[in-house]
């Protein structure tokens, strides 16, 4: 049985991950519901959401069986490359570096796509796609934080939270979900991500951590401080250059 | 279907290898000080402190380069 201060960090960096996916794939599955009626995307939703569970079903598992060591190494390390790749994203944007992610924008562009299409079928694969393509993230990242023994299902708690949370505020407003700040959301998780990945990256090669799972609490703070100190520094550069 | 697999070789590219640098030099990280911890270079218990520097210094790279496009 794995205990509250080990399966809660898991569940919640799983359900904040899943919200900015979620987000992302809700505002497609409406652009689809608006313009083409909400049973295509019903049908293509559905469809994509029993793809991912099988695939959780399935892998989720038969991870169980792989050696501890090795899991964590190779669990760890793309865990360090896919989180560093959100933590960069999300310093650049945060320091003006880079555009915002814009839901209202991705919706019109959405919207006007589907309207120049024909047919309620490939509304259905426009939405069975987003959901699938955008899942995609979040089932690599419920696998990998809940490769441990016991982490799986506090993982996909997580998960399914987010899924119900966005579906719910979503189909209530019937807009996209503009006032969610994604990036912050997105630095706190390529922080968590990453703070995950080394810490695992280092139990795999048989390094131990002082502090054990501290470390991970510990891990997170250093990079998110940096992220931030780095957001900063983009700013002042970039005010400096106006 | 073509287009759901062509999203989907995309979206793990854009997961994995958006910045192949950045990608690189935490792999690198990870394999330098596994490889220093064999050589007997650094100590056990300097691993984990030599990864969370080297992992720091492959954000910041990462950082720099986007910041230059």
């Amino acid at each position: 049985m794995v205990d509250l201060t080990t399966a809660a960090p898991v569940a919640l960096a799983s359900f904040i991950a899943s919200t900015v996916e979620v987000v992302e794939a809700f505002t497609i599955v409406l652009a689809v519901s608006v313009v083409r009626g909400v049973r295509p995307a019903a049908v293509g939703t559905a469809a994509a959401l029993a793809l991912l569970a099988a695939v959780v079903a399935v892998f989720g598992p038969a991870l169980s069986a792989v050696p501890v060591r090795g899991l964590q190494l190779v669990v760890g390390i793309l865990l360090l490359v896919f989180g560093l790749g959100w933590l960069r994203k999300a310093v650049l944007r945060a320091g003006g570096a880079l555009a915002p992610h814009d839901e209202g924008d991705a919706f019109d562009r959405q919207t006007r796509s589907l309207q120049s299409q024909a047919g309620d079928w490939l509304a259905g694969v426009t939405a069975f796609k987003a959901v699938l393509l955008e899942g995609t993230e979040v089932v690599f990242i419920v696998l990998a934080i809940g490769a441990r023994p016991g982490l799986l299902a506090p993982a996909a708690l997580g998960a399914v939270a987010a899924c119900a949370l966005v579906l719910a505020v979503g189909m209530t407003l019937r807009r996209p979900l503009t006032a969610i700040p994604e990036n912050a959301m997105k630095f706190a998780v390529g922080a968590l991500l990453t703070g995950f990945g080394v810490y695992w990256s280092c139990e795999g090669l048989g390094a131990p951590w002082p502090g054990e799972q501290w470390a991970i609490a510990g891990l997170v703070v250093l990079y998110a401080l940096a992220g931030l100190a780095m957001a900063a520094l983009l700013r002042r550069r970039g005010r400096a250059a106006a | 279907m073509i287009g759901v697999l062509k999203g989907f070789a995309a979206t793990i590219f854009k997961m994995f290898a958006a910045d192949i640098a950045l990608s690189v030099i935490a792999l690198a990280a990870v394999a330098l000080c596994a490889a220093g911890e064999q050589a007997g270079l650094i100590g056990r218990g300097a691993v984990p402190f030599a990864l969370a520097a080297g992992v720091l210094g492959a954000l910041a790279v990462g950082v720099a380069r986007g910041a230059r496009g």
